[in-house]
């Protein structure tokens, strides 16, 4: 098994350090709304949680993709977009549950997280140490984890914030 | 210039015409003044001529964020709010963090300039670059959380904190109060100079902002990451970060006391029984529950939510109070519980109200009313006694709604102590441009007392050096004493604190000076030296001097009310005072700064040695 994100929740502070590396690392820029991470926050209870991309062994995006330009890397186990082969079409933004897929609408691509070549901006920048980058121990299923009720509001509250994006 | 870190952009919007137009910084003045309050304060300087009135709709009231603002350096979600102060008359300028600033500049403006006055209340959407004034009919009297709350709904994000950020005034704001301040992402407040007030006045209830935009740097992005890096472990190592990152403001409750700095009922005593009830560490550890509600990139354990767990609030929930809260409305008005402070922190924060005003009004109310100079009668029926939670509550709403006696109170400390007259306005707490100062008894923290005695925007203009001391500005020991060194303190650590005020990012993250200035030189592609940016601090500073000498400020009014020049009767500090050798300090300071040590006006070498011309020439037909 590769190495891949884990989140600790209950360390986040809400401060949106991960979405400003992550979109200074892969635009360029301080954007976070090309940011492949985002950090739901709710108002209610002042509860805040890292989204990130689980990287899933059966990712519901690569299955989605109807011309083939999401892949696997064999080793690191990352799903990758290929960017030259994708035609917009927006596929895999619906297929996946977590809402981890990006869309940028300036470009017509989708985007997502490729685990920075090993090296996670946002790990760097957490202050509190709530993203880390461990050896995995077991691959993660998206269709398992989508009966989850933990997983089952997650994606419930990320479709919200996609649609306000 | 600004290659990289600005948008390029400001929103002009004129109330009484209905016009919101886009326009484009001045390149000198972005050279200049660089944001923030920079470039509030060279707004106001050309466009707030003489004779406009802070509540006049000519008056300007300018949101700026500046070229870091929106970037993974630490705090940089603060913007600046500079117009001319109702409660002074002076410039007044205000700045708030959390996510507002950053928010800003994402929705595609690097700032937006306020003027005129609007006939019925509105509000003003930011959405992508597109700019719409709304009405806000609904809105009135709602306080700043429901304000935010509603808005945040009707324009997208539910329950969330997704990516909109609003600032709003409260009942207070709409009725006027001079000391109204603006508040946004619950809880984080531009408090000074009254400039809720004036945007009240243009009857603008608040602003949306949200956006897909984004910051670009000059530099190449791993030359950014080393230097924000730098930035991060700089200010988390610096004395004020170790406690702020770890206890929040609070944490700095205990030492304070040790030394006599915290206001205890109105500067009457430096002394109060279980003053380790707010100690840092203790409250949080033992006193809330911690709920994080951090600010754009901060790297601290400071913002937080918190529940009461003891005593008679017990199970309340509300925004932790922040150092100068828990001293100003709990000791200095007798109130010795942390979970009363949170409540009341927490309605004064709907309400809308900058906390120092309310804090020293109240406890003038209070002494007042303990000597007999206030009777009940007077106060509507109220019995303000020291402690007196529910009194307290009481005034505040009477004041945001201008209710009976609240109607004298919203125009502030001093001038309330003028209105009650006799001894109370000696027993006031205010610097004479006429506001109160930040909360701490500063009697016997020198730089505290002096920087905001002598103050041009309504607030601290250079940094406390009572225990500290620079080596990179040329102070070698600390100014222990109230003696010359304050002032030469003060001429050298405004300039830096004024520059930092124009990059706007939170104060509690301040890195070393050579990091500051590299941050500010990879992100906009600018090569200031540390010099040239201590040169913007002092122009700001000399600009500022010369705008409200426009509108009337006179030497008398670098100066401080007479309870802040008593010596305190007991307590660490007991006997000291800098009463007598204030006029020393004052004159080697105008010194320092090239003035007249007279009458404080910058002489005309001055200011045309800081480019200055314009204010030159004012000032000389002036004289």
């Amino acid at each position: 098994m590769g190495k891949g994100l884990q989140v600790y929740s209950e360390r986040c502070i809400g401060c949106r350090s991960c979405e400003m590396a992550c979109s200074f690392e892969k635009e360029g820029q301080f954007r976070p709304s090309l940011s492949r991470i985002g950090v739901l926050i709710s108002q209610v209870d002042t509860v805040c949680f890292p989204v990130i991309c689980f990287q899933c062994r059966d990712a519901p995006c690569l299955e989605a993709c109807p011309v083939g330009a999401i892949e696997r890397d064999g080793d690191s186990g990352v799903v990758r977009v290929n960017e030259g082969d994708c035609t917009g079409c927006g596929q895999c933004v619906s297929a996946c549950s977590f809402g981890s897929i990006l869309f940028d609408v300036e470009e017509g691509k989708a985007k997502k997280c490729d685990l920075c070549e090993g090296k996670p901006a946002c790990v760097e920048f957490c202050p509190t140490h709530a993203i880390a980058y461990l050896e995995k121990k077991k691959p993660f299923r998206a269709k398992k984890a989508e009966s989850n009720r933990f997983y089952g509001m997650l994606s419930a509250f990320r479709m919200r914030e996609q649609a306000s994006r | 210039m600004s290659r990289g870190g600005y948008v390029g952009k400001m929103l002009r919007v004129d109330f009484s015409r209905s016009i919101l137009a886009e326009e484009s910084p001045d390149p000198r003045g972005l050279k200049d003044y660089i944001g923030g309050s920079g470039l509030g304060a060279k707004y106001l300087f050309d466009e707030v001529h003489a004779g406009v009135g802070p509540f006049d709709p000519e008056n300007r009231l300018i949101f700026m964020t500046g070229p870091l603002t929106g970037t993974s350096i630490p705090g940089s979600g603060t913007y600046a709010v500079s117009t001319r102060s109702p409660l002074t008359g002076l410039a007044g300028i205000a700045h708030a963090n959390g996510f507002f600033g950053a928010r800003l500049k994402y929705s595609g403006y690097d700032g937006i300039v306020l003027q005129g006055a609007s006939e019925n209340w509105v509000y003003l959407l930011i959405s992508d670059g597109k700019a719409e004034l709304r009405d806000a009919k609904d809105l009135c009297g709602k306080d700043t959380w429901e304000t935010e709350e509603i808005l945040r709904q009707r324009h997208g994000e539910g329950k969330m904190d997704l990516r909109t950020s609003v600032a709003s005034i409260g009942p207070a704001g709409e009725r006027l109060v001079r000391f109204s301040a603006i508040f946004s992402d619950r809880g984080h407040v531009a408090a000074s100079g009254g400039v809720g007030a004036v945007m009240g006045s243009k009857r603008l209830k608040a602003i949306v902002v949200q956006g897909k935009g984004g910051v670009k740097t000059f530099a190449e992005k791993n030359a950014v990451k080393k230097i924000v890096l730098d930035w991060i472990i700089e200010a988390r190592e610096s004395s004020l970060g170790r406690v702020i990152s770890k206890h929040g403001s609070a944490g700095l409750f205990t030492s304070y006391y040790s030394r006599g700095w915290v206001p205890v009922k109105n500067l009457t005593t430096n002394l109060f029984p279980n003053s380790g009830t707010f100690d840092g560490a203790f409250l949080r550890e033992k006193f809330f529950r911690m709920m994080p509600r951090s600010c754009h990139a901060c790297t601290f354990h400071h913002c937080h939510s918190v529940e009461v767990l003891e005593g008679p609030f017990k199970g309340f929930i509300g925004e932790e109070p922040e150092y100068e809260i828990f001293a100003g409305f709990g000791p200095n008005l007798g109130i010795y519980d942390p979970g009363a402070v949170t409540r009341l922190n927490n309605v004064n924060d709907r309400l809308g109200m900058d906390a120092k005003e309310v804090a020293f009004l109240l406890s003038l109310v209070m002494e007042c009313f303990e000597k007999g100079l206030l009777k009940k009668r007077d106060l509507d029926g109220l019995e303000p006694k020291w402690g007196d939670v529910e009194s307290v509550e009481c005034l505040m709403k009477k004041i945001a709604n201008r209710q009976g006696i609240g109607d004298r109170l919203a125009e502030g400390t001093m001038r309330t102590g003028q209105w009650i007259g006799g001894e109370a306005l000696n027993m006031a707490v205010y610097v004479k441009q006429g506001n109160s100062p930040h909360i701490h008894d500063p009697r016997t923290r020198w730089g505290t007392l002096f920087t905001q005695a002598i103050s041009n925007m309504g607030s601290q203009e250079g940094i406390d050096m009572t225990l500290k001391f620079s080596k990179e500005l040329g102070i070698d020991e600390p100014t222990s004493l109230p003696n010359e060194m304050v002032g030469k303190a003060q001429a050298r650590t405004g300039p830096k604190r004024q520059f930092e005020e124009c990059l706007t990012f939170c104060y509690y993250q301040s890195p070393n000076f050579t990091t500051l200035v590299r941050a500010l030189n990879a992100i906009t592609g600018s090569d200031f030296t540390i010099d040239e940016c201590l040169t913007v601090g002092r122009r700001l500073i000399n600009l500022l001097r010369v705008f409200n000498i426009r509108h009337g400020f006179t030497a008398e009014q670098d100066s401080f009310s007479l309870r802040l020049g008593e010596p305190p009767s007991d307590g660490p500090g007991k006997g000291q005072t800098m009463a007598p050798t204030y006029e020393e300090i004052k004159r080697c300071y105008y010194r320092e700064m090239g003035w007249d040590e007279k009458t404080g006006f910058p002489l005309p070498a001055t200011l045309r040695g800081l480019g200055l011309e314009e204010a030159a020439e004012e000032l000389s037909m002036r004289q």
